[in-house]
């Protein structure tokens, strides 16, 4: 019992002296807070992309492009939060974003793509949902 | 024993000490953020044969063949242009692969060199 | 005892790793995709007949200095002294959008309307050209190959096939394109820059038969889309 006080007090000792040390220099500072937090995506379930293609005389074609990419799997924890998707090449070079909201409701998110990205570069694709 | 063992509860709450003492502590909290980046995967690296079926001087079908079971159940799109005009058309790519022949929705004339563009959508 | 001191140190432990831990999380989603898989090919086609895109005709044994590049047809014969061998060339420039040089050539094939066929399997072989020609003035004597016979070696030919009438063969009847001529690395060569295309020799496998054994097909001057030379080059432009 003895020593388990002994332990808090030098714990408490501790803690005033952190505090004592910068009082003794007689220093001022601007307020200092810290604190660290666990920043979680708003789902853990997969999400799938997939690929809606039209063909396009004109720039970037003559040849498929995608216009619309449709990301299925949306939990509703995702619900009506701001998302950017971005299809990029193998280099990680980014072809085209789109931006928008997700929906309130269902589990699909559609994003259209304007300009369209030429169907031939399409190598990889990211998705960021914040909020 | 009994002396390690306050040792350390001394310690711990030493540390903890210093951790609350070294630092004006404050509240926060965040909204969610989630990112991931997947890789766009391709059905098949090898070759697709890829014939003209013609009638009357016009191509009025594409044949896709070597499709391997890996591509069984896309969508293939098609599409011949002759540098005049184009002509597209789809079908499904069979479970186990093989070839495919696509209707095309019009019959664009045979010239010296025509673009054939193709995509495999899915599976 | 120790059992006590080490649950106690493994608590601590676990608590500041715990603790340390916690913040370092990246917050990462789960994504998939689905297949997506484009391709393009360039078609040539020997139309119409007065295209300079492709040119075609054949070397003659029996008529060594005379040039046939006006014929309707083209043909490789393997006999005594009366061998035929065909050059052909297709221009890959005419290919709108070009094929760049980056572009990775999955499949091609040089497709041939076989218009008459040998009564025994023969195999023919396929060799990249290595000299300019001129399809109006081309002569056995003056061909790129010279006069040697089974010359190039089979050890360099870049593609084969089989043509006869014997069940088996790769190619058995007339009216009909020829399956199993690719020259995939020999346009590959070509779109890269790393070979210069002067087109193709066909062959006989082995030149100089007792027995004459000829091979058809139809030539540019026919004139016929349905049976003209065709090149089909299937490629990616990204991998």
């Amino acid at each position: 019992m003895t020593r388990i006080v002994g332990a808090v007090l030098a714990g408490l000792m501790t803690f005033g002296l952190v505090f004592g040390l910068a009082a003794s220099l007689n220093l001022t500072s601007d307020g200092l807070g810290s604190a660290t937090t666990v920043v979680a995506a708003c789902q853990s379930g997969t999400l799938n992309a997939t690929y809606t293609s039209t063909y396009t005389a004109a720039a970037p074609g003559p040849g498929y492009t995608v216009g619309t990419v449709t990301i299925s799997g949306l939990a509703s924890t995702c619900y009506s939060k701001p998302y950017k998707v971005t299809l990029a090449t193998a280099a990680g070079a980014s072809l085209g974003e789109a931006t928008g909201t997700t929906p309130s409701s269902g589990t699909t998110i559609v994003v259209t793509f304007a300009p369209v990205v030429s169907a031939a570069s399409v190598t990889a694709i990211s998705v960021v949902i914040s909020g | 024993m009994k002396h390690l063992r306050q040792v350390v509860l001394a310690l711990l709450v030493m540390a903890t000490g210093a951790a609350i003492g070294a630092a004006a502590s404050v509240n926060v909290t965040s909204t969610t953020l989630g990112v991931a980046t997947a890789t766009v995967p391709r059905c098949t690296a090898s070759g697709l044969s890829v014939l003209q079926n013609l009638s009357a001087g016009t191509v009025t079908s594409v044949t896709v063949g070597v499709l391997p079971a890996a591509c069984g159940g896309a969508i293939l799109q098609v599409t011949v242009n002759n540098g005049v005009t184009s002509a597209s058309g789809s079908a499904a790519v069979p479970g186990g692969g093989g070839s495919v022949t696509v209707a095309l929705g019009s019959t664009p004339a045979v010239t010296a060199v025509e673009q054939t563009d193709l995509v495999l959508v899915g599976p | 005892m120790i059992r006590r001191r080490l649950r106690l140190l493994a608590a601590s432990a676990g608590f500041l790793l715990g603790v340390g831990l916690l913040p370092g999380l990246a917050a990462s989603l789960s994504l998939t995709s689905h297949n997506f898989t484009p391709y393009r090919t360039c078609t040539i086609t020997a139309t119409p007949s007065t295209t300079t895109a492709v040119i075609d005709t054949t070397a003659r044994q029996a008529s060594a200095t005379s040039n046939f590049g006006t014929l309707t047809t083209i043909t490789v014969s393997s006999s005594g002294a009366a061998n035929q061998r065909i050059y052909l060339r297709f221009d890959l420039t005419v290919c709108s959008p070009a094929i760049a040089a980056s572009a990775t050539v999955r499949l091609a094939t040089l497709r041939l309307y076989m218009t008459a066929i040998p009564a025994a399997c023969r195999i023919l072989d396929l060799y990249p050209v290595t000299a300019a020609w001129v399809e109006t003035t081309l002569t056995w004597n003056n061909q790129p190959f010279g006069t040697v016979l089974n010359n190039p070696p089979t050890a360099s030919r870049t593609g084969t096939f089989s043509v006869g009438t014997p069940a088996g063969c790769q190619n058995q009847g007339t009216g009909t394109y020829v399956t199993g001529a690719t020259v995939t690395a020999d346009v590959a060569g070509f779109v890269a820059g790393t070979s210069t295309n002067f087109g193709w020799m066909i062959r006989d496998d082995a030149e100089g038969s007792g027995t004459t054994r000829t091979a058809t097909f139809s030539a540019k001057q026919l004139g016929s889309v349905a049976q003209a030379p065709q090149l089909v080059i299937t490629y990616v432009t990204v991998p």
